[in-house]
């Protein structure tokens, strides 16, 4: 019995990191391409359906849209949006 | 020997029975969410055959298969690997990772998950009275520091004066909070109940905020919701009644705090639970019994009852009953919420919150005079006021 259930915890991993791997990749092309649509709008292509399903697609198109306007990046960067909105420290600087 | 043969042809087609149970949640789920959720459900799959949190088949009243009852630490097992997995392999930091009072309030949600995970693996290996004490403790501590999650007022001109005081209102809400969990507890009785008025109210958290956390609870809910309808051997368990109500009134709090949305959107989002408690509690009281005792005359008990003999299956009518319960309270929340017909801002919500009380007396009243026998046979769940 502990054998199966480790096994099936072990397969569970897997498939969920697999999943949020590719959630990620989704993410960053999305950011890549400066929230132009192209990959939130995409809900329904067959492969992004394998990899988080019909519910899970409109899920994940939610979240790319939303976090456009507050995501903070990991090199400290903000993204597009945020970035209009913010003036930069050279033209901050004085001339 | 035509016993034993009996015996083993009962058996596999148990086996059988579950095996295509399984094969069509897998399905189920790989359609709605996936490869991701296909992993969910593994792992949920994987921690319900755990020897540990096991009960027999005879100590659960309606269950005729052996259960666990580990569905919240599955639940928050997922939830953590999900949000693991997001910050560790996005580019981007969590938004709400940067909030003051995302430590403090996740602190003490994870504090309640620990006491019912106790509670789970062993029972009464904490005292109702050390847990009580605990759960006063983590959310005296959370509100003492985070003073702004404690709302200046709820739309209610009575106890608003109350909330003026900040030492009032931070006991108001320290009370109200354990109050709460213990009557999400405490209505965890219907398979799909409690996971199915979760999973409405973190929808409608993740439509409102659109965060990765509401997302990932959402996400999680709804799998184990499906798990625990259509298996029918998964339950909640304390762990997770405890962890989803404390998520809950966190979240509940802090919005209304903030304005997000007023107190009365959260009653009826949330009203099965806390109508069910006080009533439970004054139906105790005025037959002069312990308001702490456990007893079959819940609402989701009667209408268990009255689905009981129209379907062979005890599960069926199990899932049922809790499906229709928490369709017909946090659903018709869902249903108002979606089409915009009420602001969630609006204090008209306490309007709606007391059609859903009226509604809840009439059925349970309606349903306890038609069924001819004292109280249902059966014992749906547990009854912890702890």
């Amino acid at each position: 019995m502990l054998k199966k259930s480790s096994l099936a915890l072990l397969v569970g991993l897997l498939l969920m990191l697999s999943g949020v791997n590719g959630m990620s990749s989704m993410e960053a092309r999305a950011v890549a391409a400066g929230y132009d649509g192209s990959v939130a709008n995409n809900v329904y292509s067959i492969s992004r359906l394998a990899l988080v399903g019909i519910v899970g697609s409109s899920v994940a198109s939610e979240l790319i849209q939303r976090d456009q306007d507050r995501m903070i990046l990991d090199n400290g960067l903000r993204t597009s949006r945020q970035a209009q909105n913010q003036t930069s420290p050279a033209e901050e600087a004085p001339k | 020997m035509s016993v034993l043969r009996q015996k083993l042809s009962d058996s596999l087609l148990t086996r059988n029975k579950t095996v295509r149970t399984l094969i069509m949640m897998a399905m189920l789920l790989f359609l709605a969410f996936g490869i991701t959720g296909l992993g969910v459900f593994t792992l949920m799959y994987s921690v319900s055959i755990m020897s540990a949190g096991h009960d027999s088949a005879t100590s659960h009243g309606i269950s005729s298969m052996s259960s666990s009852r580990l569905g919240g630490v599955a639940i928050v097992m997922s939830f953590l690997l999900l949000l693991i997995g997001i910050i560790v392999l996005s580019p981007s930091t969590l938004g709400a990772a940067v909030d003051a009072i995302f430590l403090p309030a996740w602190s003490t949600v994870f504090v309640c998950v620990i006491l019912g995970a106790s509670e789970d693996f062993k029972a009464d290996l904490l005292s109702p009275f050390v847990r009580l004490a605990a759960k006063l403790l983590a959310f005296g501590i959370f509100f003492w520091i985070t003073p702004s999650v404690v709302p200046d007022g709820i739309g209610v001109p009575l106890l608003d004066g109350l909330f003026a005081s900040p030492l009032l209102a931070w006991a108001i809400c320290t009370l109200f909070c354990v109050g709460f969990i213990n009557a999400f507890n405490m209505a965890d009785g219907a398979n799909g109940l409690v996971p199915g008025i979760a999973t409405i109210a973190f929808g409608i958290l993740f439509l409102e905020y659109g965060g990765p956390i509401e997302g990932a609870l959402f996400f999680v809910c709804l799998i184990f919701l499906i798990f625990n309808v259509l298996s029918g051997w998964f339950f909640l368990g304390d762990a997770g009644s405890y962890g989803l109500g404390a998520a809950l009134v966190c979240y509940g709090l802090q919005g209304v705090a903030q304005g997000d949305f007023s107190a009365g959107f959260m009653a009826s989002l949330l009203s099965y639970p806390c109508v069910d408690f006080l009533v439970s509690i004054m139906r105790r009281a005025r037959k002069g019994e312990s308001p702490l005792r456990p007893d079959n005359g819940h609402l989701h008990n009667w209408l268990y009852g009255f689905y009981a003999p129209k379907f062979s299956s005890r599960v069926v009518s199990n899932s049922l009953a809790g499906l229709t319960i928490s369709l017909c309270s946090s659903g018709v929340c869902l249903v108002i919420y979606l089409s915009g017909w009420l602001p969630i801002e609006s204090n008209t919500w306490f309007g709606v919150f007391a059609l859903q009380t009226a509604l809840y007396l009439v059925v349970h009243s309606r349903l306890k005079n038609t069924q001819s026998v004292e109280s249902p046979d059966t014992e749906l769940g547990h009854f912890d006021l702890t």
